[in-house]
């Protein structure tokens, strides 16, 4: 409140602070007035000292964070190609363009929106100075260091399938081939027993190219 | 205010950093989406990890000038400003060739001739392949050495102008630059311990010897 007081004073006192010097009156050049400022001043350390007594907590300067990067992707193309009907009723988050919710107001195009995220307005209302922190030597060593363990670890991960696969493909190579001698197995016995059943249908069968019909069932 | 240069900054001959880039391709990245999009509140250690995304050098091309990802992040250094050690270590980096290519147009850039003469020389003993697009967007394959060279050699560089350079000679003269290193007398004898203080990148140690046209 002394704060404001004080302000209001000042504008107040604007219009006296200059005065023309009474001594010479064809001087035409302003002079400060000394003794208007004094005032002004003296009132403003009442105002400062009565402040203090009464053990308000003084306003402190706004401190805002060093800019950070997107850690997302700016969604631009999500909505293209897509038709909406807008009444006079719909909310502005619906209604055409590009829709910015921590400033809550559209944008027309994807160029425009760019420019209002990165704008200082945005930033502000995020809670973000426009200043990027400065990074040290041992910053990006990190950095290089963290993408080359990304890198290896992705190779690693890649082996580690690539051989996950290649034992499945071996164990089903060897499934098949015990399955294709068990099968062999069982046309030798079955084919022993059909010699003494019937001779013309299995020459038949030999001719067309296959040892019989139906299941491989022995009968 | 995003794209001011950073307070700290100092001035490159007598010049804002940022304007060593032509004010025509800067209003190009500064307009194009992949600065919108991607740089916005990098910091170097951030941009490292844009920088090795990068798959091809170059600098504005096409007839409406459009700006390559490699000259954009250039710009973000030029505006950030990031310390000498900062930018000797982009280029002593064996694993990411771009991230070196882009340090060594930044050190050309804003560097000293020493400086040049001291980190980019050793580099053209890197024979590794890297692409560039042209200013009509076709691309080439060159040698890193190659790319080097050309920073030594042309006016002008990935759209940009490069600064003049002291001849060699003239800093020999000063005793400011230790002698010239050849390439090909560095592989010649094969025992060499970089404990003088001197770079030499093991591409230099490792690869073939090859002797320059």
């Amino acid at each position: 409140m002394g704060n404001s007081g004080v302000s209001q004073h000042r504008i107040n006192a604007q219009r006296t602070i200059y005065r023309r010097d009474q001594a010479r009156p064809d001087d035409h050049r302003k002079k400060w007035d000394r003794e208007e400022y004094e005032k002004i001043a003296l009132a403003r350390l009442q105002a400062e000292i009565a402040e203090e007594e009464l053990g308000l907590p003084k306003q402190p300067a706004v401190k805002r964070e060093l800019l950070k990067q997107r850690d997302y992707k700016v969604d631009l193309e999500s909505k293209l190609g897509k038709s909406v009907v807008i009444n006079k009723n719909t909310p502005s988050s619906q209604s055409g363009g590009y829709y910015c919710n921590v400033c809550d107001c559209v944008v027309k195009d994807s160029i425009n929106f760019l420019d209002h995220i990165n704008g200082t307005k945005h930033q502000r209302n995020l809670g973000m100075s426009m200043k990027v922190e400065r990074s040290t030597l041992d910053q990006v060593k990190a950095r290089f260091a963290l993408n080359k363990k990304k890198l290896e670890e992705k190779k690693k991960d890649y082996d580690l399938e690539q051989r996950v696969r290649e034992l499945k493909e071996e164990e089903e190579k060897i499934k098949e081939y015990r399955k294709e001698k068990r099968k062999d197995k069982k046309r030798k016995i079955d084919e022993t027993l059909n010699d003494d059943d019937d001779g013309p249908k299995d020459e038949m069968a030999a001719i067309m190219g296959f040892s019989g019909f139906g299941t491989s069932k022995k009968k | 205010m995003a794209n001011q240069t950073v307070t700290e900054a100092e001035y490159i001959y007598d010049n804002n950093p940022q304007d060593l880039v032509e004010k025509i391709v800067q209003s190009r990245i500064l307009n194009c989406t992949f600065w919108k999009e991607e740089c916005f509140g990098l910091t170097a250690a951030l941009l490292v990890d844009k920088a090795i995304k990068l798959r091809f050098i170059g600098g504005v091309f096409g007839c409406n000038a459009q700006p390559t990802p490699f000259i954009c992040l250039v710009l973000k250094m030029l505006q950030l400003q990031p310390e000498k050690d900062i930018i000797v270590e982009f280029i002593k980096n064996e694993d990411y060739k771009y991230v070196r290519a882009m340090g060594a147009f930044y050190m050309r850039l804003t560097g000293t001739a020493f400086d040049c003469y001291r980190y980019l020389k050793p580099l053209q003993a890197d024979y590794r392949n890297v692409c560039i697009q042209n200013s009509e967007g076709e691309f080439k394959i060159i040698t890193m050495d190659e790319f080097i060279d050309n920073l030594f050699k042309e006016e002008r560089s990935c759209s940009v102008l490069l600064p003049r350079l002291q001849l060699r000679h003239n800093l020999d003269g000063n005793n400011k630059i230790e002698p010239k290193v050849f390439v090909i007398d560095v592989d010649m004898n094969e025992n060499i311990n970089s404990s003088e203080g001197d770079y030499i990148p093991s591409a230099m140690i490792n690869k073939k010897r090859r002797i320059l046209p």
